[in-house]
């Protein structure tokens, strides 16, 4: 097997599986724009059964579809800029490599593109539909002189072993995706990258309009959605999944806020006004 | 001078009109002027055809009007009712350039338009002792009323135009002269087509003429196509479409009226043809029409009718059933019986039988053995004696007939067999009957029975979807050696 095919059954195993299945999901080391466009063509190497299922059943809560295609080009870049994204935080980079795989992950993200057509979209969802439910589990060791955060990480065993003698106390917390960078300096630039990355998936970014941090805002590719008959009705399915309708209306309407005027009075408004009469 | 009338203005000065609840100010009357009667059939056919005059038509007069410049123009008025029915009168004149008034008595002023909703009020009343005085935004004039035109007749007086493609449907008036009414009833009752027929005295159209105009009306309700000849120009026939109850318009014509929206045309009216060139025929209510096979001549004959006696009852003539060899080679054995004796070769049989075979195929245990009873040819069971269908639920032996060949209901009948029963006629003469009711499927008789062991169920957790976590792990030393940016080309 040779090192892209190694790369592509990795973040499979590593990044995609756990995001659309659950469980622990591990970034391998990072990715760059680079490799992620090398390893590009290796992508239909690998596909487990459980991943196709558990993308099939993603893609039935908005359609009517059997199966879907194995993991198309776009989905493995947008796989490849998470991984990046997400190895932003991680301990071992210090803050200069931070901003460097930022952008790296950045660039991935911009080959990615929106999707073409509605059926893209909805491959795109059945595979990132998760995202927005991504948790870190950070720990806090806390000692009487400091407090050190581990990010996703278990602290190493010389620091908690003891710790009633020691007088250190370990205090595990689950953060949401949206503020994974809340202690983190680049915090604007890395929000920033992952609404471009929650973009690129306009269904999931609706899906999950309500979230605190990203806030969402009407994208092209999501005014391109409700533009077109097939797409606006993936849209409008997805809106009314959300977990709370009426968070997810106050999020549209506010975002329309921004938008030019013939795009808001035409599109965007009955497309909420829709999503309003239809979840009544 | 006309006044634009203000939301909730109460007081104005043409006397008679008030605000209805939208605020329009109405008169009890309506009144349509136009410069001429055409505009008026015209704002007539447009009119009733969108919609129903039945309220609306009694309530109508028409005037003809002269003005003080001996300018003669005609006005149609009728009970407003509402400013729902005035704004849909309003279309139709504007369509037929007509002007809509609306008033009580002697003062009538413009209805609302467009530059005042609410419509109009007149600054000040005419002083002119007219029989009529119409307030307009445009004029101001007195009318003294000429004569008044009976609706009715004026509708009447419509001459019906030529439709290329008229209504076609199957009812129709003939209408013969008395040299063909005969001719007519009789060509009808051969045909066998429903028709009623009177026979009508019209007044004399001369003072020359010998006796009144008679007539035949015949009333067809469903015109064979083949005899299309009577909707053509038949000399001495001519042939009517019904439009309306009690309207009808020649063959070939149409008339520019909406007839049925009219009451004048309804069931209690007399009955008006529509002549496609000459003055329409009105018919009284009260005749009566005949069934044209009332009106076939009858012969009278001079022989007395016969009588019978009845004849001696003959010896019943019955005859002993009997089978015979059929000589068929096509015959399809659908029945079997297999003795006792070889039960256990079905048993070994049952192996290989096919699907279709166990499921469609009946089996009825008796005492001597099983009968098999198939939709199919048996010709997968070799067994026993087989049996095939002369009727049905009835089976004689395969090659074999039952003579004589009577029909299968009289056969049933003679045997006495109960609806539900499969009857079998064996060589030796013995005649089985079984009870359809108390057959099984071959597959169900060849299952046994299977003690079933029921199994307990269990409480389940419902599944819960496992957190995409992310855990991030040491990246060691020059973590980002391999992440680079593509090279730019």
């Amino acid at each position: 097997m040779n090192a892209n095919a190694t790369l592509v059954a990795s973040v499979v195993e590593r990044v995609v599986t756990p995001l659309v299945v659950g469980g622990p999901l591990r970034p391998v080391k990072p990715i760059g724009e680079a490799r992620a466009l090398d390893a590009s063509v290796e992508r239909d190497a690998v596909a487990t059964a459980e991943l196709d299922v558990a993308r099939a059943d993603s893609a039935r809560r908005l359609a009517p579809v059997n199966g879907l295609a194995p993991l198309g080009r776009s989905e493995w870049l947008l796989a490849c800029a998470l991984n990046d994204l997400l190895q932003v935080h991680n301990a071992s980079l210090d803050d200069g490599a931070a901003a460097r795989l930022l952008s790296l992950a950045d660039r991935t993200l911009s080959h990615a593109g929106p999707p073409s057509t509605a059926l893209d979209a909805l491959v795109r969802f059945a595979t990132f539909r998760r995202l927005p439910e991504l948790v870190r589990d950070d720990t806090d060791v806390i000692s009487a002189a400091s407090t050190r955060t581990f990010r996703g990480g278990v602290p190493p065993r010389r620091l908690v072993v003891m710790p009633e003698l020691r007088g250190v106390r370990v205090a595990t917390r689950r953060v949401p995706l949206g503020r994974f960078a809340d202690d983190h300096d680049g915090k604007g630039p890395w929000l920033q990258v992952l609404g471009r990355l929650l973009a690129a998936t306009p269904l999931v970014d609706l899906l999950s309009a309500a979230r605190a941090a990203p806030r969402f805002v009407w994208s092209g590719a999501a005014v391109a959605m409700i533009a077109v008959a097939p797409a606006r009705s993936l849209m409008l399915r997805a809106a009314r999944g959300a977990s709370d309708v009426g968070a997810t209306l106050e999020a549209l309407r506010s975002a329309a806020e921004n938008v030019p005027g013939p795009v808001k009075s035409e599109l965007i408004l009955p497309f909420i006004d829709d999503v309003a009469t239809l979840s009544a | 001078m006309l006044e634009r009338v203000a939301l909730h203005q109460t007081r104005f000065r043409i006397p008679g009109i008030t605000p209805d609840a939208r605020g329009v100010v109405l008169g009890t009357r309506g009144l349509v002027l136009f410069a001429s009667l055409d505009r008026l059939a015209t704002f007539l056919a447009a009119y009733s055809a969108g919609h129903g005059l039945a309220t609306l038509a009694p309530t109508f007069r028409i005037h003809v009007l002269r003005s003080p410049l001996n300018v003669s123009e005609i006005a149609l008025s009728f009970d407003a009712h509402s400013s729902d029915r005035m704004d849909s009168i309003a279309d139709a004149a504007k369509l037929a350039g007509g002007l809509l008034f609306t008033g009580t008595a002697r003062h009538f002023v413009e209805y609302r338009s467009a530059a005042a909703p609410f419509g109009w009020d007149a600054a000040d009343l005419a002083a002119e002792p007219a029989a009529l005085v119409l307030y307009h935004s445009t004029f101001e004039q007195p009318y003294a009323v000429e004569r008044e035109v009976d609706v009715r007749r004026f509708v009447l007086r419509l001459e019906p135009r030529p439709d290329p493609a008229p209504r076609r449907g199957p009812a129709r008036l003939l209408l013969a002269e008395p040299g063909v009414g005969p001719a007519l009833l009789r060509t009808l009752v051969r045909s066998s087509v429903d028709a009623r027929v009177a026979v009508l005295d019209f007044p004399m159209s001369s003072d020359v003429a010998p006796e009144p105009d008679r007539k035949w009306l015949f009333e067809v309700p469903e015109l064979p196509e083949r005899m299309r000849l009577f909707r053509s120009s038949l000399p001495g026939i001519a042939s009517f479409v019904p439009i309306a109850p009690r309207a009808a318009v020649e063959e070939g014509f149409s008339h520019p009226l909406t007839l049925e929206s009219f009451p004048f045309f309804g069931a209690d009216a007399p009955l008006v043809l529509f002549w496609g060139r000459r003055t329409p025929l009105e018919i009284a209510p009260g005749f009566s029409f005949t069934d044209v096979r009332a009106l076939v001549r009858i012969t009278v004959g001079n022989e007395r009718p016969r009588t019978a006696t009845p004849a001696p009852v003959p010896e019943p003539l019955r005859a002993t059933l009997r089978l015979v060899s059929s000589g068929r080679a096509n015959g399809r054995p659908t029945a079997a019986f297999i003795p006792t004796s070889e039960l256990s070769l079905l048993r070994q049989l049952a192996y290989v039988l096919d699907r279709t075979t166990l499921t469609t195929t009946r089996i009825f245990f008796a005492s001597d053995g099983a009968y098999l009873v198939a939709e199919r040819p048996l010709t997968s069971i070799p067994l026993g004696r087989w049996f095939e269908g002369c009727a049905p639920s009835i089976f004689v032996p395969f090659g074999m007939d039952l003579v004589p060949r009577v029909s299968p209901g009289m056969l049933a009948n003679a045997l006495g067999a109960e609806a539900n029963s499969v009857t079998f006629f064996f060589p030796e003469g013995r005649v089985v009957s079984l009870d359809r009711a108390r057959t099984v499927t071959l597959d169900a008789a060849l299952v046994e029975g299977v003690s079933w062991a029921s199994v307990p169920g269990r409480d389940f957790d419902v599944e819960v979807p496992l957190w995409p976590s992310v855990r991030l792990e040491p990246l060691g030393l020059r973590p980002l050696s391999r992440a680079r940016e593509k090279a730019s080309s």
